[in-house]
């Protein structure tokens, strides 16, 4: 029983408080940025190319 | 710096009434107007701030020939800029009718919204300056040794304008649902919204943003670029999740950064140009900025789930913090259109490429040849930014429309 209590899963609010994201550890996913674009400007709209004319 | 010991704690509801009262709201709206946006109408009645227009023409932007919009932003002068030639121009003639007519690819939307999220920093740095006096946010002046209190209070600022209108009121709504104007945009600057609330909490069981302390995990978030709830594991398993994160992230540390650029600009103290340095993280951990992080978020809840101030009424009194006149001009965070461009300012290139960008957009579009609008685009895409000074030299300026700011902010 004791052997069966350690291996539960911790609670699901304890791995909340766990849980943690920076942007470093964003570039794991993402390559530094090269895997995908993110738009590093407050208004989405903003640098998404400028027109060809 | 710290408050004095004797410092009061003033509950929000508790805080005195000092000044003038709001302007009475406007009849009922059009059922297709943006003013139907609680947010919207507020911020057309409320004396604390006010429209003003600048010498730009929108329609840089619009075309897509200038990568970001250059009206401005300054929350210390309590006043939301605008393209005298713009949707949003058009529109302020009359914000209660429908919005269809001003909005060709949700043009008006976007600045609308804009708007409404400057407004809110405009709110919110009032709040802050009643709630936390000593700070003396909204008149300065900034000092060396103040600076980074001022970092924490603008981060607060915008905080504010992305739980207020973002998370609390346009995640949580049908936008074109509400006002049918068949508006695709949903949200503004996050890319977050309830209906997928479920996604959020497969990873984060107890997820929820929908109450007044959701504010201070946002403030805490900018401060220290630190997202509590979700991990690297969950994002590799939710394209959703790292869709939104991503840009929380990433802009969250440009905030930091830009924030302290210009209120170091501001305030002339000399500061490391280093990115890794400026996006730093901010101390929070201050008895004081605690307790403002949950008053502010308090009453920034009261302010958008029942459209009221809690009782404050924020003082007319503002002499906003000014950078030194004889200071270099940065264009980054100086008017274009109020000072001039010299060999000494030219010699930046981060500074002369948004002095370029500026006085493009302060340029009459409609007097600008095909083939000079074409020759300018590959100017700016190939960074030469003296030839395109001299393409827009002869062309003609937007009519000046009045006093405009030296310091206006208009890093994106």
């Amino acid at each position: 029983m004791k052997k069966q209590a350690q291996q539960q899963p911790p609670k699901q609010e304890q791995l909340t408080e766990k849980k943690q994201l920076t942007l470093e550890e964003l570039d794991q996913v993402v390559g530094g940025g090269l895997a995908i674009k993110i738009v590093q400007h407050k208004d989405f709209d903003s640098e998404t190319g400028l027109v060809e004319i | 710096m710290a408050p004095p010991p004797t410092a009061p704690s003033h509950p929000p509801q508790a805080t005195a009434m000092l000044s003038a009262p709001s302007r009475p709201l406007s009849p009922e709206p059009h059922p297709e107007s943006l003013a139907r946006i609680p947010l919207v109408r507020r911020m057309l009645s409320d004396p604390l701030v006010r429209f003003a227009p600048r010498a730009i023409d929108q329609q840089w932007r619009y075309k897509h020939l200038v990568p970001l919009s250059l009206a401005g932003f300054n929350p210390f002068l309590r006043t939301l800029f605008h393209a005298s030639n713009s949707a949003l121009s058009r529109w302020l003639a009359d914000p209660y009718s429908s919005a269809r007519d001003y909005n060709e690819n949700d043009r008006l939307t976007r600045e609308v919204l804009f708007a409404a999220h400057d407004y809110l920093h405009c709110w919110s740095a009032a709040v802050i300056a009643e709630l936390a006096p000593w700070v003396r946010f909204d008149t300065g002046p900034i000092l060396r040794d103040t600076l980074e209190d001022f970092v924490f209070c603008h981060l607060l600022t915008e905080a504010a304008a992305t739980v207020g209108l973002d998370y609390w009121y346009l995640s949580t709504i049908d936008l074109d649902e509400r006002i049918p104007i068949g508006t695709t945009l949903t949200t503004l600057t996050v890319n977050y919204h309830e209906r997928y609330v479920s996604e959020y909490r497969r990873f984060c069981p107890d997820w929820d943003a929908q109450h007044p302390g959701f504010f201070g995990d946002i403030a805490r978030f900018y401060c220290s670029g630190v997202f509590k709830g979700f991990d690297v594991q969950d994002v590799r398993r939710s394209p959703r999740l790292l869709n939104w994160l991503s840009h929380e992230l990433s802009y969250g540390a440009k905030q930091r950064e830009y924030t302290r650029e210009w209120l170091a600009f501001l305030a002339a103290v000399e500061i490391s140009d280093e990115p890794r340095q400026l996006a730093a993280p901010v101390s929070l951990e201050e008895p004081w900025k605690q307790r403002l992080i949950h008053e502010l978020g308090l009453v920034l809840f009261t302010k958008v789930k029942e459209d009221s101030d809690s009782g404050l009424v924020l003082r007319n009194r503002n002499t906003p913090p000014e950078s030194p006149k004889d200071r270099l001009p940065d264009f980054r965070f100086v008017n274009a259109n109020v000072v001039p461009l010299t060999p000494e300012a030219a010699a930046h290139p981060k500074s002369l490429r948004y002095y370029v960008l500026q006085r493009i957009a302060a340029t009459a579009l409609d007097g600008v040849s095909e083939d000079t609008q074409r020759a300018l685009l590959h100017a700016l895409r190939r960074e030469e930014y003296e030839a395109a000074l001299r393409l827009i030299e002869p062309a003609e300026r937007v009519p000046p429309v009045g006093a405009e700011p030296r310091d206006l902010f208009v890093l994106n």
